[in-house]
């Protein structure tokens, strides 16, 4: 028996199924939209984030170093280390992160000589508060730990962290000692 | 019936006459927020300005397709789209302003002016309209942030697009390069604006809500007897 289409059964195919339908072709268009710019702009923004990291290192590494000197350390199994770099002249630069204040990551680049002793720190305090937080990555602060070679740092050895910034600076401190341990244990220990 | 604007006065009316920042208070957070630097707050006018018209003019051709529950819905998936658009290709291209910008291009999605002239214009006009009323719209936000952005810059920071204009060794009014600041001139440039429509004796016309939903249910009462005479 074949059932007729009353114009109340049309209406609610209207009501319900219409707006459903419209909303998941515009969703899967969009979709495909965004997938294909994802294809084109993603090698870019790979190569674009690569190039700031080797920057960042070179940074902090001794004058006259290069991209072709520097050979990247593989499998880091340190907490809190997001990379790391050697130099033939058995300098190394190693970069990690902690959390800091409302929990969004500071950045620091740290470069040891073949003694392991720092020579020179990068901060990137861009997540936290201006004025306040921000001072973490300020000369004033960040010199204070360029010499040391005696182990993990706290506030007050070798530098005292900054008041009214704690969190911002208690984060700096847990990742220079994420980078000295992992300089330790896997750069020179591994080498 | 009213009579149908001009295609000029449909760009034009975002400039000064319903500025989305300063007379109709809309986008308020990214304005007082963007405005540090010159260089950021060109950035983000023009960044909203692409998706307020590509969201306008794919709003307006979709206008008798997309039905009235999923509206709502429909118009932030399509924002959303463009602002995506948007991140990738400033992150690819321009990221120094993409790393300016922050968390602040992703929340265009959320800006007021792209959901109300969604829903205020673009859904009841034609897409050369709406991609008239998007540019004006767009414009008017971006001299807007540009002027609070000069302002704050010169006096916060003594540069203007990063070129020193006041000597090292004045003083800056940092107070302009926090949130007090924004507001301080954000108020100014209001006032400004007021004082400038009264001295030209042409007020803008105000509505209030209750105008406004009035105004709704009588449309929606004529689309409903149209409906039911076609």
């Amino acid at each position: 028996m074949a059932s007729k289409q009353t114009p109340e059964n049309q209406n609610a195919v209207r009501e319900l199924v219409l707006p459903v339908v419209v909303l998941v072709a515009i969703c899967l268009v969009c979709s495909a939209l965004l997938a294909v710019l994802n294809d084109v702009t993603a090698p870019i923004i790979a190569a674009n984030t690569r190039a700031q990291t080797l920057a960042s290192y070179l940074s902090v590494l001794p004058e006259g170093t290069t991209d072709a000197d520097m050979t990247e350390v593989q499998g880091l199994a340190t907490e809190g280390v997001q990379g790391a770099v050697t130099t033939p002249s058995g300098a190394a630069a190693v970069c990690a992160a902690a959390a800091g204040y409302s929990g969004n990551d500071i950045t620091v680049y740290v470069a040891f000589d073949a003694a392991g002793t720092i020579t020179n720190i990068s901060v990137d305090a861009s997540t936290q508060t201006t004025g306040i937080g921000s001072k973490v990555a300020e000369e004033d602060f960040t010199a204070g730990f360029i010499g040391w070679n005696g182990g993990a740092v706290s506030s007050g050895a070798p530098v005292d962290g900054i008041a009214s910034a704690t969190y911002s600076s208690n984060a700096v401190f847990a990742a220079v000692n994420a980078a000295i341990d992992c300089y330790n244990n896997e750069i020179k220990g591994g080498a | 019936m009213a009579e149908k604007p001009s295609k000029w006065k449909v760009f034009t009316a975002g400039i000064i006459r319903e500025n989305p920042v300063l007379r109709l208070v809309l986008g308020c957070c990214s304005a007082l927020a963007i405005t540090t630097t010159v260089s950021g707050a060109l950035g983000m006018g023009l960044s909203m300005t692409f998706v307020l018209v590509c969201s306008n003019i794919v709003i307006s051709a979709l206008r008798k397709v997309i039905p009235a529950k999923v509206h709502l819905p429909c118009y932030i998936v399509i924002i959303a789209t463009f602002v995506t658009v948007v991140q990738m290709v400033l992150q690819a291209f321009v990221p120094d302003l993409y790393k300016t910008l922050g968390v602040y291009l992703a929340l265009i999605v959320v800006n007021c002016i792209i959901l109300g002239r969604a829903e205020m214009f673009a859904c009841k006009n034609t897409v050369l309209d709406s991609t008239l009323d998007g540019l004006g719209m767009g414009v008017g936000y971006i001299l807007t942030m540009v002027l609070m952005a000069s302002i704050r810059e010169i006096i916060g920071n003594g540069t203007w697009l990063g070129i020193q204009l006041i000597p090292e060794n004045v003083d800056r009014m940092t107070v302009m390069n926090s949130a007090p600041g924004g507001f301080f001139v954000f108020g100014c440039l209001m006032a400004a604006c007021v004082w400038v429509e009264r001295k030209l004796d042409k007020p803008i016309e105000r509505k209030t809500c209750g105008d406004v939903m009035l105004e709704q249910i009588e449309s929606a009462k004529t689309e409903k007897e149209g409906g039911a005479e076609a």
